[in-house]
């Protein structure tokens, strides 16, 4: 008898498998559906974490602090847990405000620097002065009290000293004290001053007292007061008073015009 | 840029996270062991829960409010995963070969299921004869493969925890008939 072929054979096997390829992928779905996920059963929930060697106590600590912390400009992961990334503009933006303040600071110094610069010697004439002119008025006022031959030479010379030291623009000063006081000062020194002082090389301070006498004298147009003043500048006294004293001295020896 | 929203960020820390960091880090473990397995360098699963809730705090994602948290935070992590496994894939297929490693047996995104015909049918139903619910749940998927879990307990009118018990049933008796076979 010819072998016969096996009549057909049902494809039930490959059915069975069919069908249970089709069950685990239908079913498979609800695994990663959220509703599915949010009705498990908790007991389940951590028995599938646990096998999975998951934390999820670490986890719920983690995200707690997520949430309760400011949330990064650059919205990153958990800026809580570890430090925030720059992103490249948030760099080139820090760069560009350092730069500026560094151009705004330097250009702040460089005018303040320019301007100490150029106020110094007015603002160091006037602190100057300001410090000693109680205690040159002090001299002059006690000058004045005395008579010509009890004149403290010696205190006389350390405030003219002072007088020197100032800034010559600064010395309008004395006119808020007392210039009344200066004045009648200014005449006792002309009493005072001995003649032999006139004929020595005289000290810067010596130059400039007798210069400001001669200019008070030129101011009241006493020319005669002022000549003898200032001819012992111009051959006694330091620059550049001397060449001033000289210039003055000149112009009143000049023949006035004849109107 | 998206800007925060307020109301997102309220239901984020007032949210019972004793319960949510669970179910969180599974669906995050069950995407991952779906999508990023194979993926080198692809994030673990906590750091895709953190991931999505950076993406919601910062408004990059939206968190429409009446969808429960959990589905917001899942819809964001399945949407970062497939991403990067689409970027991924993108990558490796460029010209001079692959820079990664292949990806040609990651699984497919959202492969429909092919509708069961004939004797499968059949067999389908003959799996789940014994229990009831289960062939209720199958006749229904039968008629129509796309039914949602929350759609198919409202015609069984069963709440949603049955559909997942009916599932660990099912588990159950397909590895009970693999070791048979």
């Amino acid at each position: 008898m010819p072998d016969t072929p096996h009549p057909a054979q049902p494809d039930r096997p490959d059915a069975e498998h069919q069908a249970d390829t089709w069950l685990d992928a239908q079913f498979g779905t609800l695994d990663l559906d959220p509703e599915v996920l949010a009705a498990m059963p908790m007991a389940d929930v951590q028995a599938e974490l646990h096998e999975a060697g998951l934390d999820a106590g670490a986890l719920q600590q983690r995200l707690q602090q997520q949430v309760a912390a400011p949330v990064s400009a650059s919205g990153d992961r958990a800026a809580a847990d570890r430090p925030a990334r720059r992103r490249p503009r948030q760099r080139w933006g820090a760069l560009r405000t350092a730069v500026f303040a560094c151009i705004v600071f330097f250009a702040a110094s460089l005018w303040l620097w320019g301007v100490s610069e150029w106020t110094r010697p007015d603002t160091y004439a006037l602190a100057e002065i300001k410090s000693h002119a109680p205690q040159i008025v002090a001299t002059l006022q006690a000058t004045a009290a005395k008579a010509p031959s009890a004149v403290d030479l010696q205190a006389l010379q350390q405030a003219a000293d002072l007088l020197a030291s100032a800034h010559i623009t600064t010395l309008g000063l004395f006119g808020s004290y007392d210039l009344d006081t200066v004045e009648d000062a200014q005449e006792h020194l002309e009493r005072a001053w001995p003649e032999a002082a006139l004929a020595q090389p005289l000290s810067e301070a010596q130059t400039l007292v007798l210069f400001l006498r001669a200019k008070t004298h030129l101011m009241r147009e006493d020319a005669a007061a002022a000549e003898p003043l200032l001819t012992a500048v111009a051959e006694h006294g330091t620059a550049p008073w001397q060449a001033e004293a000289a210039g003055l001295l000149a112009r009143l020896q000049r023949p006035q015009p004849t109107p | 840029m998206a800007t925060p929203d307020p109301s997102a960020l309220d239901r984020l820390r007032t949210a019972d996270w004793g319960d949510l960091s669970p179910r969180l880090l599974l669906a995050a473990q069950r995407l991952h062991a779906q999508y990023l397995r194979r993926l080198p360098g692809a994030p673990e699963p906590a750091d895709l829960v953190q991931d999505a809730l950076a993406d919601l705090m910062t408004g990059r994602r939206a968190c429409p409010p009446d969808v429960p948290i959990l589905t917001v935070i899942f819809h964001v992590m399945r949407s970062k995963a497939t991403n990067l496994l689409t970027t991924n894939r993108a990558v490796g297929t460029e010209a001079g070969g692959p820079r990664h490693i292949a990806l040609d047996d990651a699984p497919a995104l959202a492969t429909p299921i092919a509708p069961a015909t004939g004797v499968v049918r059949d067999a389908i139903r003959q799996r789940v004869a014994d229990d009831p619910e289960l062939a209720r749940m199958v006749d229904l998927w039968l008629e129509d493969p796309k039914l949602k879990p929350g759609d198919l307990a409202a015609m069984l009118e069963v709440p949603v925890r049955d559909i997942y018990n009916a599932r660990k049933r099912l588990a159950r008796k397909l590895a009970d008939l693999r070791e048979e076979a």
